[in-house]
């Protein structure tokens, strides 16, 4: 039973530095969304003592000088793209993929046994280096959590960490503190030190397990299996997503309910664009806009939901439901910061009842799909429902943006 | 945008002998996570490029003497062809230089160009 993980070194940052190879060995740092606060830091920025999430931007404008350091706003189709590019390449080292997050995966290398995991390992390094240009960490060992650890530790060796008999692992964990451990948050760790317990070896060695059911409940004894390489976690298909989001902060406090408006119509959208790539409907959908929390003025957090008749995928119903919410959540008088469309109760498109009383005629899935069709040709939001505005006043700031060098002809490198 | 309408009645007597039209991915994106395109910005006569034109790179391939390659040369993306010298090593010509290490940030290949595309019209 062996199982790998593998995870892309400060992602963001690497992204950007595969296009701008002068940052190499500079430190870099990746802007939220609107260029508000630090989200990612490259090895470089943190030897330097960025790291801190969500560190306001302009309390860092001092270091950024004196250090040098590379500035980037958030290019989320190029690490979308890049992500997917990872992805599919480690497909090929393992039958098995589970994608955790969009910088990292588990790949199930059972049967793998009788191969050299170390060379294995630095192989998948060395080709995903090559051929993405993103450096990535890999884990191998017997289980989900032992291959998070293994993989941490990989940070300290070259990319690849394997351990797999039992005194390796054994040797790793009694230097790994408990609070480090996959799936122990801070409240449990404190539970553990109560207990004595202070290194994940201790956690594992502890004969009590009633008494860690108790305290960590399930989840806390499956940790506990997993370190003495017990699978209780499996792999786990992705499912086509649940619900579909789209939430943005604005680009300064809006008060008008014609910008909101605007805003609402433009995530609704996007969230209309995703359901219908993924060949579903919804049958409900939230929508919420609150004020800045961090400015010590009035605060309103507004937010309220709407259930379709049957499902739908069509923009210009979503648009008009997010607007009827709007209209029900919106008080005038409010600096508003952020908002957001929520699409619920999300089906297959073939799984959709119609309601036999119900039966909507004004469905426009014909239009959308043409409008689909057209902004995949053209760009995106070539065609738009005129709802989303022209002007978007309350849209992000993104000073430091790099070009979508992989999704946009007029963006790609020139040479 | 009309579409040809199908026929009813009898089945065609061609749709057993039916396949996929061509297809340019198919050719020219024979490796998509790997491969990324590129705009030539002037002409170049040392290598028959003009402005305007589209290469396709593959990070997956690893170059042979006398192949064009994107490599990045003091920090720049520059266009170069692949030589191996006496001694072994490889080198970015025409600019003489050595084939180095991503990581230790020296000079090093991006990738291998595939494919050159022009167009005739925009």
């Amino acid at each position: 039973m062996t199982i790998g993980l593998v995870d892309c070194n400060s992602f963001y940052c690497s992204c950007e530095r595969v296009f701008k190879p002068e940052t190499r060995g500079r430190p870099i740092i990746v802007l939220s969304n609107n260029d508000g606060c630090a989200i990612a830091f490259s090895r470089e920025a943190k030897a330097i003592g960025f790291g801190q999430m969500c560190e306001p931007f302009f309390e860092t404008e001092e270091r950024i000088k004196k250090h040098k350091v590379v500035v980037f706003s958030s290019n989320y189709t190029l690490y979308d793209d890049m992500s997917k590019r990872v992805m599919t390449l480690l497909k090929n080292y393992t039958p098995e993929l589970e994608v955790y997050s969009v910088d990292e995966a588990f790949l199930s290398l059972d049967g793998y046994d009788h191969f050299d995991l170390v060379e294995y390992g630095k192989k998948i390094r060395k080709d995903i280096l090559k051929i993405t240009g993103i450096p990535v960490g890999v884990g191998i060992s017997k289980t989900k959590v032992l291959s998070k650890i293994a993989n941490k530790l990989s940070k300290k060796s070259k990319g690849v960490w394997v351990m797999n008999t039992d005194k390796e692992i054994d040797e790793a964990l009694k230097n790994y503190p408990v609070r480090d451990i996959w799936g122990i948050g801070s409240a449990s760790a404190r539970k553990l030190n109560l207990l004595g317990i202070t290194t994940a070896y201790e956690f594992k060695m502890y004969k009590n397990e009633n008494l860690i059911q108790k305290m960590l409940t399930k989840t806390g004894r499956e940790v506990q299996e997993e370190l003495r390489g017990v699978r209780c976690l499996e792999m786990e298909e992705v499912e086509a997503k649940v619900n579909i989001a789209n939430t943005r902060s604005f680009g300064k406090d809006t008060y008008s309910k014609r910008e909101l408006q605007e805003a609402i119509a433009t995530f609704a959208t996007k969230c209309a664009e995703k359901l219908r790539y993924q060949d579903s409907v919804c049958y409900g959908l939230s929508v919420f806009v609150h004020t800045n929390a961090f400015k010590e003025i009035e605060q309103y957090y507004g937010s309220g939901s709407f259930v379709f008749g049957s499902g739908t995928s069509d923009t210009i119903k979503i648009i008009k439901a997010a607007w009827h919410v709007l209209d029900q959540i919106y008080r005038p008088g409010f600096g508003y910061k952020k908002g957001g469309v929520i699409l619920n109760h999300i089906v297959s498109k073939n799984e959709n009842q119609l309601n036999l009383f119900n039966q909507d005629p004004s469905d426009n899935e014909k239009l959308s799909n043409v409008i689909d069709l057209i902004n995949n040709r053209y760009g995106p939001r070539t065609i738009k429902s005129a709802a989303c505005g022209i002007n978007h006043a309350w849209k992000l700031r993104a000073d430091y943006i790099t070009k979508r060098y992989t999704t946009n002809w007029n963006e790609i490198l020139t040479v | 945008m009309p579409e040809i309408q199908e026929m009813t009645g009898f089945q065609s007597p061609c749709a057993e002998y039916a396949e996929d039209r061509l297809s340019l991915d198919e050719r020219f994106l024979t490796n998509p996570p790997a491969m990324y395109p590129l705009r030539v910005s002037s002409d170049s006569k040392l290598f028959d490029l003009k402005k305007g034109d589209h290469l396709i790179i593959d990070r997956s391939l690893d170059p042979k003497p006398g192949e064009l390659v994107i490599a990045v040369i003091s920090n720049e993306f520059k266009i170069a062809r692949f030589t191996i010298a006496q001694n072994g090593e490889g080198y970015l010509m025409p600019f003489n230089k050595k084939v180095g290490d991503v990581e230790a940030e020296e000079d090093f290949i991006w990738g291998v160009i595939s494919s050159q595309h022009r167009k005739f019209r925009s």
